[in-house]
C-alpha cells in the first residue's frame, strides 16, 4: 500500500511540475490529467485501506472520471479553437522566449 | 401549504430542466430563461423568508440520509447567496436578451442560454450541497459552464477562457486531493459529520491546506489572481457580471463554510493571519492595478480582485474573537459587492456598446442612451466605496467594529486604504463620462433601455441592502454554524 | 420599529421633512422638465415648516442601518435648520427661474435632492450614524454638483475635492466606528461623547476641519465652490460647509473640557490666522466667485475661533455657541445672496444690471459688518464670546483686524462686480414673471431674519445699542481708506498680487497618478510577471508551504 501511496504522491508532483513548466498547450492539459489520476489513485488506495472494503471511494472515482472526461473534452474543444488563432498582442501573459502565454 | 423543502428542489432542478429545453428549442430560449428566472427569484426569496421564519434546515434527497445519500443544507448564508444568484442571474439574462444582436461577436449564440442556465443550476447546487464531493462536482459544473460562456465572446476571450479553465481545474484537483485525504482519515464527506469528528492532526492539516489552496485559486486571491482580469474583462457583459458577482463569491463561500465548519479547530491565529494577509495584499494590489487600467471592464475586473480581499479579513478578526461581527460584516460585504459588481459590469457593457470601444478616454462626450447606465454605475460605485446607507457601508461598518473590538488596527488600516483606492479608480471611470470623448464609428445610438435598467435595479439592490441591515444580520446569524 | 416622540402630526412633519427629498427623487425621472425644476424649491419646504412649527424634543427613530437612525429637533438643529431650509428653497427657486436648463435636468435634480436629503438628515440627526450618513451623502452628492459643468476646471477642482473629502470621510468613519465601539454599540450623542479620547479628537478635528475649510485644509474650497453652477455654489458655501461646525458642536464640544487647555488656543490661533490669510489670498483674485470662496474660508476661520472660545470658556461657553448660531445664519444668508447675486448679475443687462449691483451691496455690507446689518450682530456676539472666554487683548486686537480685512474684501468684491459681466453666465433667459423675486426675498432675509431670530438675546441688546452701531463704522472707514489708497496708488499694493510667493503654500496638492511615473509602469510590469505560468507555479508552492506552515505551527507539531 505504501508503494501506491507514494506513487500517487509522485504522480501528483510530476503533474504539478509538468503543469507549470510545459510550453505546449496540450502538454499542460495532459499534466492536469496526470494530476487528476494521482488523486483518483489516492481514493482507490483509501478504499483498499478501509476495513471492511469501502465502496464509496469507487463511486467517487467513477463520478470523478466522468467529470474529468467532460472537462477534458471542453478543454480540447477550446484548445482547437485557440490553436488556429494568431496570438494577439494584448495577451496579458508575459511572452517567454517562445511565448509562454497559453 | 407547500413545505419549504420544495424550494431547494425547484432551485436545483428548474435551471437544469430549462437548460435542456432551451438547448432543444433555441427559439424559446429567451422566454424560457426569463420565465424560469422569475420563478427562481421568487423561490429564492421564499427560501430566505423561510430561513428567517423557522431557521436553517437540512433535507435529504429521496429520503437517503448521510453518509450514503445526498443531503442539502439551507441556512442563512446559503439562502443569501441563492438570492444573490437569482437576482444577478435574472438581471444578466434581461441584459443579454436586450442587447443589440449582431453587434457583439458572440460565437455560437445558441449555446449561450443553455450554458447560462447550467451555470445557474450548478451554482445553486453548490450553495445547497452539504458534502464535500458534491461540492466538487458542482464546482466542476460551474467551471465548465463559465469557461464556455467566456469563450463565447470569441477572439482574445478564448485565450482568457483557456487560462481560466486551467486555473480552475487545477484548483478543483487540488481541492479533490484534500477531500481524498479527509475521506481516508474520517471516512465521511458530509460537512456536518466532519464538523463533529475532526481532530487537529497532520492529515487533517494537510487536507485543510490543500483544499484552501484550491479554493484560493478559484477565488483568485492574490497572488493567484492571474486568470481573473482577462477572463472577467473579456467575457460578454452578462457573463462578467455573474462571474465576478457570484462565481467568485462561491469559492469564498466554500472557504468560509470549511473554516467555520469542519476546520474550525484548526483556525489558529497563524493561519488566520496568513489568510488575512493574503486578503490585505489582494485589496491593495488589486486596487493599485485597477487604478492603472485603461479599459473600463479591466478596471472593474481588477476591482473584483481587490474587493474579494475584504472577505478574507473575516479569518483574522474571527480568530481574534469578534466572530459575530466579522462574519456578518464580511458576508455582507461579499453580498453587496456581488450586487454592485454585477451592476457595474452590466452598466459597463451598455456603455461600451454605446461608444463602441472600452478605453476610458473614449467614453466621454455624448451619453445619449446610457445615462441610466451611468447612474447605475454611480450608485454601484457608492456601494463599493461604502457610502452610507448602502450595503457596502454596512459591511465595512461591521468589519470596522470587529477590528476595533479586537484591537486589529492593521486590518482597519487595510480597510481604509482599500476604500481610498476604490474611490480613486471608480472616480477615474466616472470622470471619463464627463470628458469630451472620441467620435467613434462603432458606437450605437439606439440601445434598449432594458440594458441600463437591469444594471440600475441591481445597483439599487446594493444600495437598499444597507437599509435592510437588521434583517440581513438576522438572516446571516440564522444557523450559520458560527458560535455567536 | 419606527417610533416617534411628540404628537403624531409633529412626528409626521419631521418625517416629511426628511423624506420629501427622497420622494421627489423617486418621481424625478417620471415628470416633465418644467415640473422637475419645480421640485427643487419645494423639497425643503417641509423642513422649513418643521423648524417653524415643531417644538423641541420632537423625535423619530427608524430601524435602518446597523444600529437604527434617530432624528429630532433640538436647539442646535433649529439654529442650523432655519437658514439651511430657507437657503435651499430660495436657491432651488433661483435655479428653476434662471437656469431652467439645469434645474430641469434629471441629473442636476437628483444630485441636488440627494445633497439636500443628506444635509437635512445631518442637521436633524440625533445619533452618530445618522449624522455620519448625512454628512457622507451630502459630501458626495455635492461632488456631482461641483463637476456638473464638466469643464476641465470643474473636473480638476472635483478631483481635489474628492481627494480631500475622502480623507475627511475616512477619518470620520474611523472616528465614528471607534466612538461607537468605545460606547459599546450605543450611538446616541451623549453616550459617544463620553467615550471621546485624544486620538479620536484629532481624527474628528481633521475631518471637520476639512469639511469646514480650516486653515491648511482649505485648498479645495476656493477651487470647488466657484466652479459649481451658481445655485449650487450658494448652497455649498452658504449651507454645506456648516456641516463641519455642526459635527464639532455635536461630538466634541460637550466633552471638550478635558482637552480645552491644548485644543482651545490652537483653534483660536488657527482660526485667526485662517481668517486673515484667506483675505490676503482673496484680495488679488479677479473672479468674484473665487473671491467669495476665499471669503468663506475667512468667515469659517472666525467660526473656528468661536469653537475654540467655547471650549476655553467651559461652563460659560454659551455665549460662543450662541455666536456660532448667529454666524451660521448671518454668513449663510449673506454668502448665498452674494453667490446668487453674481449669477443674476451675469444674466442681467443694462440698467437692470446696475440695480442688481446695488442689491449686492446689502449682503456685502452685511459681511463687512456695516451698521444696521446682521454683521454688527455677529461681531458683537464674537466680542461677547471672547469676553466670556477671557481671551486676551491680543485676540481682541486680531479680531478687530479681521473686521477690517473682511470689510476690505467685500469692497474689493463690489469693485470687481461693478460692471463686469460675469463670464460663465447662463445663456438661457430667465423664466417666470418675476425672476428676481427669490433673490429679493433672500436679501430681505439677510436684512431682517437674524434680528428677528435672535430678538430676545443679550447679544442683540448689545448690538442694537447706538455705541456698537457707531463703532461698527470705524473698520469700514479704515477699509475704505485703504481701498481708496490702493485705487489711487496701485503700485503701493502690488505686493498683494504676489502674496502667493511670500506666504507659505498652505495647501495640499492633489497629486495625479501621472506624477508618480515610472512607479505605475513598474507595478504594471510586476503584474504581468505574476501572469506567467512559471511564476504562478512558484506562487502556488509558496502559498501551499505558507498555509502548511501556518496550520502546522498553530497545531504545534
Amino acid at each position: 500500500m505504501t508503494v501506491y501511496l507514494s506513487l500517487s504522491g509522485v504522480l501528483f508532483l510530476i503533474g504539478l511540475h509538468g503543469f507549470f513548466t510545459a510550453r505546449n498547450l496540450l502538454r499542460r492539459l495532459l499534466a492536469l490529467n496526470v494530476l487528476t489520476t494521482a488523486v483518483f489513485l489516492l481514493f482507490v488506495v483509501m478504499a483498499r485501506l478501509a476495513e471492511p472494503l469501502d465502496p464509496v471511494p469507487h463511486a467517487i472515482v467513477l463520478t470523478g472520471i466522468v467529470v474529468t472526461v467532460s472537462t477534458t473534452a471542453v478543454a480540447l474543444a477550446l484548445l482547437v479553437r485557440i490553436a488556429g488563432r494568431p496570438r494577439d498582442e494584448d495577451d496579458d501573459a508575459v511572452a517567454g522566449p517562445r511565448g509562454d502565454a497559453g | 401549504m407547500i413545505p419549504e423543502t420544495t424550494g431547494p428542489v425547484v432551485l436545483f432542478s428548474l435551471p437544469l430542466a430549462a437548460a435542456v429545453v432551451v438547448f432543444i428549442r433555441p427559439r424559446w430560449s429567451v422566454a424560457v430563461t426569463l420565465a424560469s428566472g422569475g420563478i427562481l427569484l421568487a423561490t429564492a426569496l421564499w427560501v430566505v423568508v423561510a430561513v428567517l421564519r423557522r431557521g436553517p434546515w437540512r433535507q435529504d434527497i429521496g429520503g437517503w440520509t448521510a453518509p450514503l445519500g445526498i443531503g442539502w443544507t439551507v441556512d442563512g448564508l446559503s439562502a443569501a447567496l441563492l438570492l444573490l444568484m437569482a437576482a444577478v442571474g435574472l438581471a444578466g439574462a434581461v441584459f443579454h436578451a436586450a442587447r443589440p444582436t449582431g453587434r457583439t461577436p458572440v460565437r455560437d449564440p445558441r449555446f449561450f442560454w443553455p450554458l447560462w442556465l447550467f451555470l445557474w443550476g450548478g451554482l445553486n447546487a453548490l450553495f445547497l450541497a452539504a458534502d464535500l464531493f458534491n461540492v466538487y462536482v458542482a464546482l466542476e459544473f460551474v467551471s465548465i459552464a463559465s469557461v464556455g460562456l467566456i469563450g463565447l465572446a470569441g477572439g482574445s476571450a478564448q485565450a482568457a477562457a483557456w487560462r481560466y479553465l486551467l486555473a480552475t481545474l487545477l484548483g478543483s484537483t487540488i481541492y479533490l486531493l484534500g477531500v481524498a485525504l479527509l475521506y481516508g482519515r474520517y471516512a465521511a464527506l458530509d460537512l456536518a459529520l466532519l464538523a463533529d469528528g475532526v481532530e487537529p492532526d497532520l492529515v487533517t492539516a494537510v487536507a485543510a491546506a490543500l483544499m484552501t489552496l484550491g479554493l484560493l485559486l478559484k477565488a483568485a486571491v492574490f497572488p493567484l489572481h492571474f486568470w481573473l482580469p482577462a477572463a472577467h474583462g473579456r467575457a460578454p457583459p452578462a457573463v462578467s457580471a455573474v462571474l465576478s458577482a457570484v462565481v467568485i463569491a462561491a469559492a469564498y463561500y466554500l472557504l468560509v463554510r470549511l473554516w467555520f465548519g469542519p476546520f474550525a479547530p484548526l483556525l489558529g491565529p497563524e493561519v488566520a493571519t496568513l489568510l488575512g494577509l493574503l486578503g490585505a495584499a489582494a485589496v491593495l494590489w488589486g486596487g493599485l492595478q485597477a487604478l492603472l487600467q485603461r479599459h473600463l471592464k479591466m478596471l472593474i475586473a481588477y476591482s473584483t480582485v481587490s474587493q474579494l480581499g475584504y472577505g478574507l479579513l473575516v479569518f483574522p478578526l474571527a480568530a481574534a474573537g469578534a466572530v459575530q461581527q466579522a462574519w456578518t460584516g464580511a458576508v455582507m460585504l461579499v453580498m453587496a459587492h456581488g450586487l454592485a459588481k454585477a451592476a457595474l459590469f452590466l452598466a459597463a457593457g451598455a456603455i461600451v456598446l454605446r461608444h463602441g470601444i472600452g478605453r476610458l478616454e473614449a467614453l466621454g462626450g455624448d451619453q445619449q442612451g446610457v445615462v441610466v447606465a451611468w447612474v447605475a454605475f454611480a450608485i454601484a460605485s457608492a456601494s463599493l466605496v461604502g457610502l452610507p446607507p448602502t450595503g457596502g457601508f454596512v459591511g465595512k461598518w461591521w468589519l470596522a467594529q470587529a477590528t476595533l473590538a479586537t484591537g486589529g488596527y492593521f486590518w482597519l488600516a487595510v480597510l481604509m486604504l482599500g476604500t481610498a483606492f476604490t474611490a480613486g479608480y471608480l472616480w477615474r471611470a466616472l470622470q471619463a463620462a464627463m470628458r469630451p470623448g472620441w467620435e467613434t464609428s462603432g458606437g450605437l445610438q439606439a440601445l434598449s433601455p432594458a440594458l441600463g435598467l437591469s444594471a440600475l435595479v441591481l445597483a439599487l439592490g446594493a444600495a437598499l441592502l444597507g437599509l435592510a441591515a437588521p434583517i440581513a444580520a438576522r438572516l446571516l446569524d440564522a444557523g450559520s454554524g458560527v458560535a455567536g | 420599529m419606527i417610533s416617534g416622540s411628540g404628537a403624531g402630526l409633529q412626528v409626521a412633519l419631521l418625517g416629511g421633512a426628511l423624506l420629501v427629498p427622497w420622494l421627489f427623487l423617486a418621481v424625478l425621472p417620471f415628470v416633465q422638465a418644467s415640473t422637475r425644476s419645480l421640485l427643487l424649491p419645494f423639497a425643503p419646504v417641509p423642513a422649513l415648516l418643521a423648524v417653524l412649527l415643531l417644538p423641541e424634543g420632537t423625535g423619530l427613530a427608524l430601524p435602518l442601518l446597523p444600529a437604527g437612525l434617530a432624528f429630532g429637533v433640538d436647539a442646535t438643529a433649529r439654529a442650523f435648520l432655519l437658514p439651511a431650509a430657507l437657503i435651499w428653497a430660495l436657491a432651488g427657486w433661483m435655479a428653476a427661474q434662471w437656469r431652467p436648463d439645469q434645474a430641469g435636468s434629471p441629473t442636476f435634480g437628483a444630485l441636488w435632492l440627494l445633497a439636500l436629503a443628506g444635509n437635512l438628515a445631518l442637521i436633524l440627526a440625533q445619533d452618530l450614524l445618522a449624522l455620519y450618513a448625512g454628512i457622507a451623502l451630502m459630501t458626495f452628492a455635492a461632488l456631482g454638483l461641483v463637476v456638473f459643468e464638466r469643464t476641465p476646471q470643474a473636473l480638476g477642482a472635483g478631483r481635489l475635492y474628492l481627494a480631500m473629502m475622502l480623507v475627511a470621510e475616512l477619518a470620520l468613519f474611523v472616528a465614528v466606528a471607534a466612538l461607537v465601539a468605545a460606547a459599546e454599540g450605543d450611538t446616541r450623542f451623549d453616550a459617544v461623547t463620553a467615550a471621546l479620547s485624544g486620538p479620536l479628537l484629532a481624527l474628528l478635528a481633521l475631518a471637520f476641519g476639512l469639511k469646514l475649510g480650516a486653515l491648511g485644509l482649505h485648498s479645495w474650497l476656493p477651487r470647488a465652490h466657484p466652479v459649481a453652477p451658481v445655485a449650487a455654489s450658494a448652497v455649498l458655501s452658504g449651507v454645506m460647509i456648516k456641516a463641519g461646525i455642526l459635527g464639532w458642536l455635536r461630538l466634541v464640544e460637550p466633552a471638550g473640557a478635558a482637552f480645552a487647555p491644548v485644543v482651545a488656543p490652537m483653534l483660536v490661533g488657527l482660526g485667526l490666522a485662517g481668517a486673515l490669510y484667506a483675505v490676503l489670498r482673496g484680495l488679488p483674485t479677479r473672479d468674484p466667485k473665487v473671491l467669495l470662496g476665499w471669503s468663506s474660508v475667512s468667515q469659517m476661520g472666525l467660526v473656528t475661533v468661536l469653537a475654540g472660545l467655547a471650549l476655553q470658556a467651559g461652563e460659560a461657553g454659551g455665549a460662543a455657541i450662541a455666536a456660532i448660531a448667529v454666524f451660521v445664519m448671518h454668513h449663510g444668508l449673506a454668502k448665498a445672496a452674494l453667490f446668487l447675486g453674481v449669477g443674476v448679475l451675469g444674466a442681467s443687462q443694462g440698467r437692470r444690471c446696475f440695480w442688481v449691483w446695488i442689491g449686492l451691496w446689502l449682503p456685502a455690507l452685511a459681511l463687512a459688518a456695516a451698521p444696521g446689518t446682521s454683521g454688527v450682530l455677529a461681531k458683537t456676539a464674537l466680542d461677547l464670546a471672547a469676553g466670556a472666554a477671557g481671551a486676551g487683548a491680543g485676540v481682541d486686537a486680531l479680531l478687530y483686524l479681521t473686521g477690517i480685512a473682511s470689510a476690505l474684501l467685500m469692497l474689493r468684491f463690489l469693485w470687481l462686480t461693478r460692471r463686469v459681466p460675469v463670464p460663465d453666465a447662463g445663456e438661457s433667459p430667465a423664466v417666470g414673471r418675476y425672476p428676481e423675486l427669490p433673490w429679493i426675498l433672500m436679501l430681505a432675509g439677510v436684512l431682517v431674519l437674524p434680528w428677528v431670530t435672535f430678538r430676545d438675546t443679550p447679544m442683540l441688546a448689545a448690538a442694537a445699542s447706538g455705541s456698537e452701531q457707531l463703532a461698527a463704522v470705524v473698520p469700514l472707514i479704515v477699509a475704505l481708506v485703504i481701498a481708496t489708497a490702493a485705487w489711487r496708488w496701485p503700485r503701493a499694493v502690488r505686493f498683494t498680487k504676489r502674496i502667493r510667493n511670500y506666504l507659505p503654500a498652505l495647501k495640499l496638492r492633489g497629486t495625479t497618478l501621472s506624477h508618480w511615473s515610472p512607479g505605475p509602469l513598474q507595478l504594471a510590469n510586476w503584474e504581468r510577471h505574476l501572469h506567467a505560468w512559471r511564476l504562478i507555479g512558484r506562487a502556488v508552492v509558496l502559498v501551499t508551504l505558507a498555509l502548511g506552515a501556518a496550520i502546522g505551527h498553530g497545531l504545534a507539531f
